[in-house]
């Protein structure tokens, strides 16, 4: 046998260890499913049984002696005590935190009841057991009994599930109640798991019990006593149930003082804040934001370990992300779907809690310092600012400023938008060779399409590839994060698919960012700036060099024909305009007009901004704009466009899929709209500044990419936070405890 | 006695108008654009609107019959997403379940603009406002 069949070989039986399921688990399963409609819980949807969730496992293996004792004590199965555990968490799907504070304030009031059974009469358990407080309440006085204590109110109760090792002997009692109800019916159950397990999940046992003594019969095994039968081995090895000696609890971990957390099994990238897109903004005035959309992420930190979650968030997909915090400081935004993939349940704790003890003096300081601006602690802990009110002077917003926050300090010459903010860390090599395949992918296309060469006017993936190539090349150095799965669907897509305008569209808004809109930005002076007086200067050429260009668009030539024909049956009637090519070349020029009004505007009330001249020309628009030697550039040919389009319909499409979202990037809904402040974005970077140096100040929480990037170098990190209120950010005070904590609350399950 | 009875009322005036400005007026607004937007459309014509805009467009949203020509659940999920509060995120969870039958809203706009089975919310508006005043307190 060669070493290669061996390693296979081995890592076969690895995997066969790792999946140790009983061999009859498809027969038990079929059976099952004639009695249970909760059986198809049981497996994924590939069709593969759900095994045990490993971290639980190993949080239930570090737990090995406190549930051997209690085991011990109670004289119940510890594999029955660990395998509903198990069945609870991998099994029954679990619903956050945020549902059950709600349900917990509204449930004196009468409508919590029509509420309860709109969500179908789920209700909530608590902790490591997901034990439901009521069945705590009647597993109590098994517990006080054997701990020889009073028995506990309902609010220590509830405390109590929150702990580890609490919850396990609440488990244990729940397991050792069922069995004794059922011995008063006259069945021995205490030797089998998979009946234990099932009673726990299915609650009530008294009750069942005195059914089972009349009908004489045990109920059947139901979903979650077929799970510990199916893996009764591998949770007793997993948790080690069958060791000799059991494993003492980590002298770290204090047991009274244990909660039930979330860690990172792997390092994750954090980022300063979830991918923002290239419409959004509140106000009229997102239009920077939404032109330059560029990476900002630029400050990323790896973060490992035990977490909090501290806020949560969207990105501009409405796809939700997290703020977290992990348990070494780090801070900083992870898709939360990513998040839930790399996490796993943690004993999070022991020992004292160092928070809070300079919280006060802090924030009294700071009040001092920073005069009116505090506005004081959130729900959360964090210490809110009112951001620096804009003057009455209208002036583009913080979300205008944008456009520099892209631009780096140390981003050396120009660097092109990138093929998206989320990504995988990259290297350089690997951006090296993503830009080799899209080489060679240029060379495919212009022969399918029978371009004269890659700049032909007629290639209508020219900007999209180029953009791409140009992000991995210029500025993707060591640990760059790069949308692979992006690109890689490019370099494999058939672009046969995209021979059609209805394609390009599509190809477009898969892997460009709008027809034919090419954005860059990088440290430049950009070309002088005209006066305004002379900007006015290029409408009519716009105007000029659009209109023979809309004029051969097919929709206008197919009016031309009809003209045409119109004339010659009667050429008295009244012809229908043609108004296809003047519309188009109007409103490119209208836009221009927009952009250069708007911009005016600006350069007159504020001094935030140096304008550059505009180039409406040659039915080109393109875009300038800088602050200092920061300088931004948009720019849109409509000739592609125009090229590309097929049939007369296309002609239509044009004008909407290319024409209005560079008038929405540009925020020019109306020409007349003036642009609110409503707070003034230098200013608060000041104090920003000045907070991010007070021995105080952990880290900044604001909703404003311009100060975040503004913030980039600084030792104190400065992250994006959305905030319900518009007027404010937030600041975390060193070693204050802050954001959600502890128990894992579910909806489903529990013990019923 | 006139003093303290002058006192009294100025104090039930203030709080009257104290309460009148925490409520949120309790009415609903309807989506105008086409309701089947791609959902970084639907987000950026929310991030224009005020808190309290999209907030009566979630309860016109919610309570409208056809579904199929709703985007209560995209609304949702933005509130959900950019609250920091967690009893008001848990109420427009609750909201989301209670009308896709257990889907929290970030799953049930997963295949925009394909939707999740979902039906009108089953409380009033002022049923929903209630809850809301509940959470926010």
């Amino acid at each position: 046998m060669k070493p290669i069949h061996i390693f296979f070989l081995a890592l076969l039986l690895l995997t066969l260890n790792v999946n140790a399921i009983q061999p009859d688990a498809e027969l038990k399963y079929q059976e099952l499913c004639k009695y249970d409609s909760f059986c198809k819980l049981l497996k994924n949807r590939d069709g593969s049984f759900i095994p045990p969730k490993s971290g639980l496992m190993a949080v239930l293996k570090t737990l090995n002696q406190p549930l051997r004792e209690v085991a011990k004590t109670l004289s119940v199965d510890p594999t029955a005590v660990a395998g509903a555990i198990l069945a609870e968490n991998s099994l029954n799907v679990q619903v956050d935190q945020d549902t059950h504070d709600f349900l917990e304030i509204i449930k004196t009031n009468p409508l919590a009841n029509d509420l309860s059974k709109l969500l179908r009469g789920k209700s909530f358990s608590l902790g490591l057991g997901q034990i439901k407080p009521e069945s705590a309440s009647e597993a109590e006085t098994v517990l006080a009994k054997s701990e020889d204590r009073k028995e506990r109110t309902g609010e220590e109760i509830k405390r109590a599930l929150l702990n580890p090792i609490e919850n396990l002997k609440f488990a244990a009692a729940i397991v050792r109640k069922c069995q004794d109800e059922y011995k008063k019916a006259g069945f021995d159950v205490s030797s089998d798991p998979q009946i234990l397990a099932t009673l726990y999940n299915l609650g009530d046992c008294q009750k069942r019990a005195t059914e089972a003594a009349k009908s004489r019969r045990l109920p059947k095994p139901n979903y979650f006593g077929i799970f510990v039968a199916n893996y009764k081995d591998e949770i007793s090895k997993g948790v080690g149930l069958n060791d000799p000696i059991p494993t003492p609890l980590p002298e770290s971990q204090t047991p009274n003082q244990l909660t039930m957390g979330q860690r990172l099994k792997k390092p994750s990238t954090l980022a300063s804040h979830p991918p923002h897109c290239t419409t959004e903004g509140p106000g009229k005035v997102g239009e920077f934001n939404k032109v330059m959309s560029l990476r900002t992420s630029d400050r990323s930190v790896i973060g490992e370990g035990e977490y909090t979650i501290l806020s949560p968030g969207i990105d501009c997909d409405l796809k939700d992300w997290s703020l977290i915090q992990t348990s070494k400081g780090e801070v900083g935004w992870i898709s939360t779907a990513l998040l839930n993939e790399n996490s796993e349940p943690s004993l999070k704790g022991g020992g004292p809690v160092k928070c809070g003890t300079e919280t006060n003096a802090c924030i009294e300081r700071l009040k001092q310092e920073m005069g009116g601006s505090i506005i004081g602690p959130d729900s959360s802990g964090l210490l809110e600012f009112k951001l620096v009110p804009g003057s009455d002077v209208k002036v583009a917003n913080h979300k205008t400023f944008s456009a520099e926050v892209c631009l780096g300090p140390e981003r050396p010459g120009w660097s092109r938008w990138s093929a998206s903010q989320e990504g995988e860390l990259t290297s350089s090599e690997k951006a090296g060779k993503l830009a080799e395949r899209l080489e060679q992918k240029k060379g495919e296309i212009s022969k399918k399409f029978g371009f004269k060469n890659w700049d032909d006017d007629r290639n209508p993936f020219k900007e999209v590839f180029d953009n791409l190539k140009s992000s991995l090349t210029n500025s993707c150095s060591e640990n760059c994060r790069i949308n692979t799965n992006l690109l890689n669907d490019l370099l494999n897509s058939n672009f046969s698919e995209f021979n059609s305008f209805k394609g390009l569209i599509e190809f477009h808004s898969k892997f460009g960012h709008g027809w034919n809109v090419v954005r860059s930005a990088g440290k430049s002076k950009g070309p002088p700036m005209k006066p305004p007086e002379q900007w006015n200067f290029v409408l009519n050429d716009i105007r000029k060099s659009c209109q023979p260009l809309f004029a051969s668009s097919p929709k206008a030539k197919s009016k031309f024909d009809r003209i045409q024909e119109v004339k010659a049956e009667k050429p008295t009637n009244k012809l229908p305009p043609l108004d296809d090519e003047e519309d188009g070349a109007r409103k490119v020029a209208n836009i221009c007009k927009g952009i250069l009004s708007v911009k005016a505007a600006r350069a007159q009330k504020t001094d935030h901004f140096e304008l550059t001249d505009d180039q409406c020309k040659g039915c080109n628009i393109q875009v300038n704009l800088k602050q200092g030697n920061n300088y931004s550039q948009t720019q849109m040919s409509f000739k592609p466009m125009v090229s590309a389009a097929k049939n007369s319909s296309d002609f239509d499409e044009i004008l909407r899929n290319a024409l209005n979202p560079l008038s929405e990037l540009l925020g020019i809904y109306d020409y007349g709209d003036e642009i609110g402040c409503t707070y003034d974005p230098i200013a608060t970077s000041k104090v920003v500044e000045k907070l991010a140096g007070h021995a105080c100040v952990e880290t900044i929480f604001i909703p404003d990419y311009y100060v975040i990037n503004k913030m980039k170098t600084s030792k104190t990190p400065t992250l994006y936070k959305p905030f319900s209120s518009d007027d404010r950010f937030a600041v975390k005070i060193k070693n204050s405890c802050i954001g959600s904590q502890g128990a894992i609350a579910t909806s489903s399950g529990g013990v019923k | 006695m006139k003093l303290g009875a002058t006192f009294m009322i100025l104090f039930f005036q203030f709080s009257l108008v104290a309460e009148a400005q925490d409520r949120i007026p309790c009415i609903t607004k309807t989506w105008k654009l086409n309701p089947d937007l791609p959902l970084r459309e639907i987000k950026s014509n929310l991030d224009e609107k005020s808190r309290i805009e999209v907030l009566q467009l979630a309860w016109g949203e919610m309570l409208k019959e056809d579904q199929k020509r709703s985007v209560s659940l995209p609304v949702l999920q933005y509130l959900t997403g950019t609250e920091p509060d967690s009893k008001l995120r848990g109420y427009f969870k609750s909201m989301a379940m209670s009308m896709t039958g257990g889907d929290l809203p970030n799953k049930a706009i997963e295949k925009w603009p394909i939707r999740s089975p979902a039906t009108k919310n089953k409380l009033s508006l002022k049923q929903l406002c209630e809850l809301y005043s509940l959470a926010a307190k």
